[in-house]
């Protein structure tokens, strides 16, 4: 049985690399059953089996998936270190979890994993300072679960994703911190509720491929790769899954309550000709150049410019949320003033 | 050669003048249900919006052709008096033309004597200040229907008039339904047997359920109505996830058309409300589907659906044109229609059967029709999601085409689509809330083109389901298509041009600058002999919007915007 084995593997290997060094074949260990990273339902088959196909893609290498359960960590890596595959997705590029790897080498980031707080869209939460007097779920023994933990917050802990969202579906909790992959999966499939990112760089999480250290070449082919779909595949891919991005919105920007709502208002019912960034199109004038008071604001938005494409808003929007929209309308402007 | 071209031109003239000669009913007769169902061969007159009932927008009339193009000259202009939303064709009747004129502010129409640009009459109807969102941004109108002595249109708050096609006196006024919740009428109605058979506008970007419904044309009776939404426990409510079907949308805001041998009207619906998908979980049926009703009762005899959930506001409501096709020798008779999702489809227009659908453009993403359902299969990733990042989709929103009118030419089989090569940054905002009289939409777009000529008119044939040529133009034809028998067609454009092209080739054999973008309909019609050539113009506040972030486009949006009928004729 042994030899037989190693007879296979050698074949593989001379099936897998060319002379040039160029990869032909990419074998990849995944869960068959792990969503949001990956299914062996081929018409769902999670974001991190698409990630390594559109890897194998760019490289004009032929994918295969070897699946294996991969709840616990030693066995998925045996795999790679036996030579049944080639590639393991989803490690985060830390010190700390490389240090007792020595065979391993992990590829550049193709997404970042963050925490994201998920609430319903009409609660009111938007951010963590927003969970201070709520009720907030977490899965047990996670980053989210540490950083609710730390926070002193009311907390209640869950075994599994699944169960902590069920419970944001009960009205057990008020919302839940988790890591932006599951949240993001939990937010596409649940009208109603959003997830909104802490906006904390500091526990950002690099993601990353691993690759056996010895397969120098893999690692830079992968590398490449993850490079040239970064602009738009990736994105394309993740945002498919719900998981929102770092460039989506401006960086150093946390709006309060009101200029979120403030924010939803003006992308619904005012971007379409002022742009979502408020400056202007050949049909729009640039609302972070207005240069009237508050009141002026409101007094235009109510009764229109007559002879232009601004129409009276009056009766359509409240008073008071024009006032917001004005407010969140300066604070665009102060923060492109920053940038 | 000479002698050729000489003899083919007397040729011509003679065919010319036997056409202008066929029913000639006196000036001012009334428009009969014969006059309509007979429209084709009355080829000096123009008395429904897409000119017959098959849709075809094809003049009968050969006086201007390629021989003598270079000697047409303007002949009389009229003004409408509004700015930024020029979107209506007009209808002439035995010398009279129907044009209206709209803004916020009031519905207008106006009688004009057809040879001189003279005004006979005007009626003015001020509109309700309450009324929706939507109607705010693009107070629009497409234009009038003709019966019997009346002028019938529909108007911003939601009612319909009928006036006395004489005098411009109100004749009777019904209201369709209620204006605060986001409905209003911009399609050109259509008279059918009697019927004035109209779709509602609003639904798609305002919520509430989208319908067709026919009245009593001497009276303005409601006759029947139908909903593209089904209510909770009807056929097809199921497709709805919870209540959400109540505030579904499905606007049918373009004009139909018909067969009087089916005795089917043909009806595009449009995107489902709002357009974040995901809050409206299931196919969301009758949404972005064709479908065939019973004119007599309103009941639905089949539907098409092409696109299921659909998320990126591509409305299938482009017409239907009533055409029998020959595909590999057999006659099949189908309904065509070109729209938004960029491909031909056709149907079988007596089962609804899917027969084929083939690309007209290039820039294409969002995926494609099942070769043999005909039903949409999307490519994975193109959805966004609510607060994500904005997607890359191909076409934009205003679609391969959009609602201005496909022209068909039944002497060459072909149909000319004014095509768009463009995309969009298409994203959602993070949170949506329904409140009525708001939008409720919940996108944020900008377009862009990833080529130089944006706009191209395309000549299709719909016998061997293929393009055979090609005219281009840089920004997008949002503009309108005129085909005639002397083997013409016309083309507007963003720029303020009309140009005319030959019809086989789509060689450009003359051009007119307009001075204010090509908006409204083109058509040709003839009094006393001499035909004529009507065009018009003014221009649409949101082609501005959508220009303006593509720097190919904006030098387009330069041009001012002004209300005008501009009409052709030979030099003499």
């Amino acid at each position: 049985m042994r030899i037989l084995w190693w007879l296979v593997v050698a074949i593989v290997l001379i099936a897998t690399t060319s002379s040039a060094g160029e990869v032909r074949r990419l074998r990849l260990c995944a869960d068959p059953s792990n969503l949001p990273f990956s299914s062996r339902d081929a018409g769902e088959p999670g974001f991190e089996v698409e990630i390594a196909r559109a890897i194998a893609a760019a490289l004009e290498a032929e994918l295969t998936v070897h699946w294996v359960p991969t709840a616990r960590e030693i066995i998925v890596l045996r795999q790679l270190y036996e030579r049944r595959c080639d590639l393991v997705m989803g490690f985060p590029i830390t010190a700390g979890f490389m240090d007792d790897k020595p065979r391993l080498s992990l590829s550049a980031p193709y997404y970042v994993m963050r925490q994201v707080v998920v609430a319903s869209s009409v609660g009111g939460v938007r951010s963590l300072e927003d969970l201070k007097s709520r009720v907030v779920g977490v899965q047990a023994m996670t980053l989210s679960d540490q950083l609710v933990y730390g926070r002193g917050y009311n907390r209640k802990v869950y075994v599994t994703p699944d169960e902590t969202f069920d419970a944001l579906l009960r009205g057990e909790v008020d919302a839940v911190v988790m890591e932006s992959p599951l949240a993001g999966w939990f937010v596409t499939r649940n009208a109603g509720f959003v997830a909104t990112e802490i906006g904390d760089p500091g526990r950002d999480l690099q993601i990353g491929a691993a690759v056996r250290k010895a397969d120098l070449d893999l690692k830079a082919s992968v590398d490449r790769a993850i490079q040239q779909l970064a602009a738009t595949t990736l994105p394309a891919i993740l945002a498919r899954y719900g998981i929102t991005l770092a460039q989506a919105r401006p960086p150093g920007t946390t709006l309060s309550p009101e200029l979120r709502a403030a924010r939803s208002t003006f992308l619904t019912q005012c971007s379409q000709c002022h742009g979502t960034d408020a400056k202007g199109t050949p049909a729009a004038s640039n609302l972070q150049a207005f240069k009237g008071s508050e009141a002026d604001f409101v007094r235009v938005v109510q009764t229109g410019r007559p002879g232009t494409g601004m129409t009276p808003w009056k009766g359509l929007i409240s008073e008071e949320d024009i006032r917001a929209i004005a407010r969140y309308v300066k604070q665009l402007a102060t923060d492109s003033a920053r940038q | 050669m000479v002698r050729t071209a000489s003899l083919s031109l007397v040729a011509l003239l003679v065919l010319s003048s036997l056409l202008l000669a066929l029913p000639s009913p006196g000036r001012g007769a009334d428009v009969s249900d014969a006059r309509l169902l007979n429209a084709e061969r009355d080829a000096g007159n123009w008395l429904m919006y897409n000119r017959t009932y098959a849709g075809w927008r094809f003049s009968p009339l050969d006086q201007i052709s390629a021989a003598n193009i270079k000697k047409l000259v303007p002949k009389w202009i009229f003004a409408g008096g509004t700015v930024g939303d020029q979107q209506m064709t007009p209808v002439v009747n035995d010398g009279v033309m129907f044009t209206t004129s709209t803004s916020l502010a009031f519905n207008r129409v106006h009688a004009v004597n057809a040879a001189t640009g003279e005004l006979l009459w005007k009626y003015d109807r001020r509109t309700a200040e309450d009324v929706g969102a939507l109607v705010r941004l693009i107070p629009h109108n497409r234009g009038v229907a003709l019966y019997k002595d009346k002028v019938i249109f529909g108007t911003l708050d939601a009612h319909l008039v009928a006036l006395d096609a004489k005098t411009g006196k109100p004749a009777w006024e019904t209201k369709i339904v209620d204006y605060s919740d986001g409905y209003f009428v911009s399609q050109a109605p259509l008279v059918i047997k009697g019927k004035v058979v109209v779709g509602i506008a609003g639904p798609g970007e305002m919520g509430p359920r989208g319908f067709v419904e026919a009245f009593d044309a001497d009276t303005g009776k409601s006759q029947w109505r139908w909903y593209s939404i089904p209510a909770a426990g009807e056929r097809g409510s199921e497709t709805w996830a919870a209540d959400t079907w109540k505030i579904g949308g499905g606007a049918v805001w373009h004009t139909g058309t018909y067969d009087p041998a089916t005795n089917l009207l043909y009806v595009g619906t449009g995107n489902p409300a709002p357009w974040i998908a995901d809050m409206r979980k299931g196919d969301n049926l009758y949404t972005m589907s064709a479908v065939a009703l019973d004119v007599d009762t309103g009941k639905m005899k089949w539907f098409h659906q092409y696109l299921a959930n659909e998320p990126w506001d591509y409305d299938t409501v482009a017409e239907h044109h009533v055409i029998d096709v020959v595909r590999n020798g057999q006659t099949q008779k189908a309904v065509v229609t070109a729209n938004k999702l960029g491909y031909v489809y056709t149907l079988d227009r007596i089962t609804g059967k899917f027969l084929s659908a083939v690309p007209f453009v290039k820039s294409l993403n969002w995926g494609a029709p099942d070769p043999v359902t005909g039903k949409g299969v999307e490519t994975p990733g193109l959805r966004p999601t609510m607060g994500g990042p904005p997607v890359e989709v191909c076409p934009s929103l205003l679609g391969g085409t959009g609602w201005q009118p496909k022209v068909y030419n039944p002497r060459t089989g072909l149909l000319y689509i004014p095509s768009n090569e463009f995309c969009m940054k298409y994203g959602y905002v993070p949170d949506l809330t329904y409140k009525k009289g708001q939008l409720f939409t919940g996108n944020t777009t900008e377009h862009f083109s990833k080529t130089e000529q944006a706009g191209v008119l395309r000549a299709f044939d719909v016998n061997q389901n293929k393009v055979l040529w090609e005219w281009n133009n840089r920004t997008p034809l949002i503009s309108h298509t005129l085909a005639t028998a002397g083997d013409l067609v016309f083309q507007g454009t963003a720029e303020g041009r009309v140009v005319a092209l030959d019809a086989k080739s789509g060689q450009e054999l003359w051009s007119f600058s307009l001075g204010t973008p090509q908006s409204g309909g083109i058509i040709s019609y003839a009094v006393d002999g001499k035909q004529y050539i009507a065009v018009a113009a003014g221009g649409t506040v949101r082609s501005q919007v959508w220009f303006g972030k593509e720097p190919k486009w904006t030098h387009a949006t330069r041009l001012n915007f002004s209300d005008v009928v501009v009409v052709f004729g030979l030099s003499e």
